[in-house]
C-alpha cells in the first residue's frame, strides 16, 4: 500500500528515462505514511526518512548526481494526560443531596492511543465535608451529557481508550452528607493514569508504544488530577407551587383553580429572574387573574412585571436578595 | 518486454555506476536531536545526539557532509534536502545560508522573500514551517579532495 502509492506518484511525475531521480524521490521522505499528517504531534510509530541529494558537473563538464545515505528516525510514543473539570466551579449543592453529578474531562495529550485508569477520591483535606462517591460513569457515547442508557459505569478492566489528542468526559456521582451546612465545601478529585505506566517524566517503556515504538512518560508523568468543589448553598432560589380548586373543590368542567407560586431568591446572586409557568393542558387561563404579592398585573406584555404569553404566565421578579414573593393566577377546567 | 527490461538495465548501469568513476562526490546525511544538559551550577549546554528515537517537539539538526574524493573539481555543486513531512524547518545553521522552497522544490528563494497564497486568495509571508526543501548552491567548484558541511535546524511536528 505504502510503496504502491509512491510508485504511482513516481510514474506520473517523472519519465521512465529518469529512473535514478525517481528512486531518489522514493526514499527522500516525500512518501511518508498518512498518519504523519495529524494536526497535533506526529503520531507515535511514524518512521521519518531523510535523504539529501546533490548535482554537479564533473571534470568533463558532464552533469552528475549523488544521493546520500537514508537516515531513518522512529517517532516514539509520548504518554501525557490532562484532567480538568467541566462547567462552573464550585458546584452548588444542598445538604443531604443524593446523586449529584460532577463532570471531569480526561484528555490524551500524547501522540498515541492510551488506556487510562480512573480514581475518584473524595477523602482529601482542606474542606469541611467529604462527599461520598457513588459511582464513576464514562461518557461512552461522547455527547458530553450523561445518558444512563448509553454511558457505561466505570470499573477496573474497563479503562477507557483515548486516541491521541482525544478526550472523554467522566461523570462522578456523589452524595452530600446531611451534616454539611451552608457555606461548607467538599472536594472531589479525579485522577487518570496511563495503564502503560506512570512515574518520573522520561521513564521509558520499551516496545510499549503504538506501532512497536517505545513509550516515554511526558512532563505530566503519565498521570493527572483535577479537583471539583461542592459548595453547600442553602439559599438557592426556590419555587413552591400550590393550588386550590374553587367551588365544591372538585376538578370538574368549569371549575376554577387558583395557583400560588412562592418564589424565594434568598441571598443568591440572581440576575433578572423570571418565573414562567405554562397553563396546564385541559385548562385555560382566566384573563386578568395574574397577581404579584396581591397586586393585579395586566395580561399585556407592558411596563408591569407580568403578562400572559398565550400559553403561559411570566412574571419578572426584582433582582437578588428578595424575600418570598407570591404569584397568583387562575385557570378554568375545559 | 524483454527488450524493455534490458534497456532499463542499461540505463541503470549508466546512471548508477558512471558517477563513481567520473567524479566521486560523497554525500552523508546525519540527523541529530538536541539534548539540553543543565549542570549543577545551572550552566546549560546543548548536546547533539544521533536522532534514533524522537518525540514531537524535539529539536533536530540536519547535517549534510560532502566530500569530493576525486581529483577533478565538481562544478555547479548544489545540495538539496527535502524536508520530511513530519518535520518543521526552523532555520539554517552554520555559515552558509541556503535557499528554500515552499512548493515542493519547484522554485527556491530566501525565506523572507517567499509568499504563501492562502485559501481565500490572499498572500502572507512564508513561515519556516512552510518550507518543503532546503538547497545550498555553491558559488565555487568543490576542488578535488575538498569537503565541508551544511546544516539546518528543525523541530519534529
Amino acid at each position: 500500500m505504502f510503496w504502491g502509492k509512491c510508485e504511482l506518484r513516481c510514474v506520473r511525475n517523472w519519465s521512465v528515462a529518469k529512473p535514478t531521480v525517481c528512486s531518489l524521490l522514493l526514499v527522500a521522505g516525500a512518501c511518508l505514511s498518512p498518519a504523519s499528517a495529524i494536526a497535533l504531534g506526529t503520531a507515535a510509530g511514524t518512521t521519518i526518512i531523510n535523504v539529501a541529494h546533490a548535482t554537479y558537473t564533473d571534470g568533463a563538464s558532464l552533469p552528475q548526481s549523488v544521493t546520500s545515505n537514508a537516515v531513518s528516525i522512529r517517532v516514539e510514543e509520548i504518554i501525557d494526560v490532562v484532567v480538568s473539570t467541566v462547567g462552573a466551579q464550585p458546584v452548588a449543592v444542598l445538604s443531604g443531596d443524593t446523586g449529584r453529578m460532577m463532570t471531569f474531562r480526561v484528555t490524551n495529550s500524547g501522540n498515541g492511543p492510551e488506556n487510562y485508569s480512573l480514581l475518584g477520591n473524595p477523602l482529601i483535606g482542606g474542606d469541611q465535608f467529604d462527599p461520598s462517591l457513588v459511582r464513576i460513569v464514562l461518557d461512552s457515547d461522547g455527547d458530553g451529557t450523561f445518558d444512563p442508557l448509553n454511558d457505561q459505569i466505570y470499573a477496573p478492566g474497563g479503562e477507557p481508550l483515548i486516541g491521541a489528542d482525544g478526550s472523554i468526559d467522566i461523570f462522578l456521582f456523589v452524595n452530600i452528607p446531611g451534616s454539611a451546612t451552608n457555606g461548607d465545601q467538599g472536594l472531589l478529585t479525579l485522577t487518570a493514569s496511563a495503564t502503560t505506566g506512570s512515574g518520573t517524566p522520561g521513564t521509558l517503556f520499551p516496545g510499549a508504544g503504538q506501532g512497536g515504538s517505545d513509550a516515554i512518560l511526558g512532563a505530566a508523568s503519565g498521570t493527572s488530577s483535577a479537583t471539583a468543589t461542592a459548595l453547600v448553598t442553602s439559599d438557592l432560589p426556590t419555587l413552591a407551587k400550590s393550588y386550590v380548586i374553587g367551588g365544591d373543590g372538585l376538578p370538574t368542567k368549569g371549575a376554577r383553580i387558583t395557583y400560588t407560586i412562592i418564589a424565594n431568591l434568598g441571598g443568591s446572586a440572581v440576575t433578572s429572574p423570571v418565573v414562567t409557568d405554562p397553563i396546564p393542558q385541559g385548562t385555560h387561563y382566566v384573563p386578568g387573574s395574574l397577581m404579584l404579592d396581591g397586586a393585579a398585573l395586566s395580561d399585556a406584555d407592558d411596563s408591569d412585571a407580568g403578562h400572559f404569553t398565550g400559553s403561559a404566565v411570566a412574571v419578572a421578579l426584582p433582582g437578588s436578595g428578595g424575600g418570598p414573593q407570591s404569584i397568583n393566577f387562575q385557570v378554568e377546567i375545559n | 518486454m524483454k527488450i524493455t527490461l534490458t534497456l532499463i538495465a542499461i540505463i541503470v548501469a549508466v546512471f548508477g555506476s558512471a558517477p563513481a568513476i567520473a567524479a566521486p562526490v560523497e554525500l552523508i546525511s546525519n540527523v541529530f536531536v538536541e539534548q539540553r544538559i543543565i549542570a549543577e551550577d545551572g550552566h546549560e549546554t546543548i548536546k547533539l545526539l544521533p536522532a534514533e528515537r524522537v518525540i514531537p517537539g524535539d529539536k533536530l539538526r540536519f547535517i549534510i557532509t560532502y566530500k569530493n574524493a576525486g581529483e577533478a573539481a565538481a562544478g555547479d555543486f548544489v545540495i538539496t534536502n527535502p524536508v520530511p513531512e513530519s518535520v518543521a524547518y526552523a532555520g539554517w545553521d552554520g555559515d552558509f545560508p541556503p535557499v528554500v522552497s515552499i512548493d515542493k522544490g519547484k522554485s527556491y528563494g530566501v525565506l523572507e522573500a517567499l509568499l504563501v497564497r492562502t485559501a481565500d486568495g490572499a498572500e502572507r509571508p512564508a513561515r519556516p514551517d512552510d518550507v518543503t526543501h532546503v538547497q545550498w548552491k555553491f558559488a565555487n567548484p568543490i576542488p578535488g579532495g575538498g569537503a565541508g558541511q551544511v546544516s539546518f535546524k528543525a523541530e519534529l511536528r
